[in-house]
């Protein structure tokens, strides 16, 4: 987001143009994000909506972000799919809704695709939460460490932990399901 | 097998996980308005407290509206559908800004009501949903004071003004009224009203305080549903302020809704859910009952004009030629014979009072039917269709009502 400060300043003036580019710019990240946590479109879809709500709703109280606009977003996202997990706790992750875009016409390299995607959904759905939520942020939507640890509410040292720990999981999983060849083990 | 091998397996693996199925474009569109309108609120209610005015948004704490907005999102659902058709209107430019300034007839007055109607819902509070019904109530006067340019766009405004009024009228019925609203209300309608009377040249109707006197049960293809409003087999009905909406509805659906019947007659959505193998075999006989056809209702007359009946808040215009047989005055019980036109639209080709056999203790509803209600409608105990003649068998709760008499 190339002008955060700027829309968050315009934000805090309730300017409507300044709510509608954020959505804009983050709309999209901040619906995959969720998306790869609860696995569901039309959960990911309410959730990703409440989350602009929250916005609007707590820069007009006053209690919006006031510097990370995009860490307060995935801040409050990660808080809604928490809530939503604590909700549904009976569900799980899986089955994932698997309306993929066509984005390939060769039937057999989407079918590829659609496996590789659900093994590496399946690994993911095997991490912890917090696990999942800092792999997911870091290197699937590209926020620093730093963000990450707001995101999170702990400290970068933390989020390094989580990420290695992660990775070490995701890559065991992501074996046993057959993604990697045993040979990389 | 190297670390950075390990790694870029470790990338396509979230490069694979990029690859999520898409949001839906409507649904992401009506989420959009909905953030704009509601930091328009926010913009309203933060220059309200800077003027010393009460600090409507500011009341409720966040987790109150959010439990609000989380109850609103299956509304918001629907919502999406109506967007899909003003974004399927207004897809040949970026129109929807300009819709506000739109009258009725104008190819953007949809847009126009149905960005209010974003905002009815996002309202966080009965007395912000009043505040907005009194404001697009004035909308609509304004638009007919704007003096719309021939004799069907003035109709048309006038209908949608008497829609704005019954919807001002309903926001009586809300139990989480200020005093203040309460007042404010009671004190705008008698102004509509007057400036409604006005328009027609008429006297201000004068209508019974509401109060629930009952309820009642209806079967019917949904044909449209918005924030505050369904309509049914051709019929619009009010949402109560709490109504309940338990399915995700979309037109041709067919619905079973729980009306609530005021003291004046007027019936309001309590309850909407789809109808579950109850209706059987009646929706095709409905249909062909109520396209290019004749229907009776029967109601308590709002309003009445040179143009246009209002019964139990739905204005019917007049057909050509179309006979009033009695002197009717508003708080009549009337009886109106209805020509379903093609397009669905219905028009008063007779109206009288209702005598007491025609009435049979109904003062609400429609599409009373003498003649073809001889199919088992276990369950139904609804509005629709009612037999006056027939001794059937499979009676149920219509016929009670009609014993009743």
């Amino acid at each position: 987001l190339d002008d955060e400060r700027e829309l968050l300043q315009r934000s805090s003036t309730l300017d409507p143009s300044a709510f509608a580019a954020i959505y804009d710019a983050l709309y999209g990240p901040l619906y995959r994000y969720i998306y790869n946590q609860v696995g569901h479109v039309e959960t990911a879809e309410d959730l990703v909506d409440e989350v602009f709500v929250r916005l609007v709703d707590r820069t007009g109280e006053g209690r919006g972000p006031q510097k990370h606009l995009r860490a307060w977003l995935y801040r409050v996202a990660h808080n809604l799919v928490v809530d939503e997990a604590r909700r549904s706790a009976h569900r799980s992750h899986l089955p994932l809704d698997e309306r993929l875009p066509d984005g390939e016409p060769d039937p057999s390299a989407q079918a590829e695709r659609r496996i590789a995607r659900q093994q590496a959904q399946q690994a993911l759905a095997l991490l912890t939460d917090q696990q999942r939520a800092a792999v997911s942020l870091r290197y699937l939507e590209g926020l620093a460490n730093e963000e990450v640890a707001q995101v999170l509410g702990i400290t970068a040292g933390g989020v390094k932990r989580l990420l290695r720990r992660g990775l070490a999981a995701l890559r065991t999983h992501l074996v046993h399901l057959g993604t990697l060849s045993e040979e990389v083990t | 097998m190297t670390r950075k091998d390990d790694f870029d397996l470790l990338a396509q693996a979230f490069e694979s996980l990029k690859d999520v199925p898409p949001p839906s474009p409507v649904r992401r569109e009506a989420g959009r308005r909905v953030v704009i309108a509601r930091a328009e609120q926010w913009q309203i209610a933060r220059a309200n407290r800077s003027n010393g005015a009460a600090p409507h948004l500011a009341g409720p704490s966040i987790w109150k509206a959010t439990d609000r907005f989380t109850d609103n999102l299956r509304r918001f659902r629907m919502v999406a559908v109506i967007v899909a058709v003003i974004l399927a209107i207004g897809a040949a430019g970026g129109v929807f800004f300009a819709a506000d300034a739109s009258s009725p007839g104008d190819l953007l007055y949809p847009l126009d009501q149905a960005a209010e109607r974003v905002r009815l819902t996002l309202a966080r509070d009965d007395d912000a949903t009043a505040r907005l019904q009194i404001k697009f109530a004035n909308e609509r006067l304004r638009e007919i004071e704007q003096g719309p340019d021939d004799d069907a766009r003035r109709q048309q405004a006038l209908d949608a003004f008497d829609q704005a009024i019954a919807s001002v009228e309903a926001l009586l019925a809300l139990e989480g009224l200020s005093p203040e609203s309460r007042a404010a209300i009671e004190a705008q309608l008698a102004a509509l009203r007057e400036a409604r009377a006005a328009l027609a040249g008429d006297a201000p109707a004068q209508l019974p305080a509401p109060g629930v006197s009952g309820e009642r049960e209806i079967f019917g293809t949904l044909q449209a549903i918005s924030a505050d409003r369904v309509t049914v087999d051709g019929v619009t009905y009010l949402l109560a302020p709490n109504a309940q909406i338990k399915d995700a509805l979309s037109p041709g659906d067919v619905v079973k809704v729980h009306l609530t019947v005021l003291a004046d007659g007027r019936l309001l959505v309590r309850e909407i859910e789809l109808a579950r193998d109850r209706r059987g075999g009646d929706d095709d006989r409905d249909d062909d009952r109520n396209r290019g056809n004749e229907i009776e209702i029967f109601g308590t007359l709002q309003a009445i004009s040179g143009s246009s009946v209002t019964i139990d808040g739905v204005t019917y215009p007049f057909a050509q030629n179309a006979e009033i047989k009695d002197t009717l005055s508003p708080g009549d019980v009337v009886k109106v014979h209805l020509t379903v036109l093609a397009d669905g639209t219905r028009v008063v080709r007779e109206i009288e009072l209702a005598r007491d056999r025609d009435r049979s203790g109904r003062s609400g509803g429609d599409d009373r039917d003498d003649d073809d209600d001889d199919d088992d409608r276990s369950g139904r105990s609804g509005s629709d269709d009612r037999d006056d003649d027939r001794d059937d068998d499979d009676r149920d709760d219509d016929d009670d009502d009609d014993d009743d008499d």
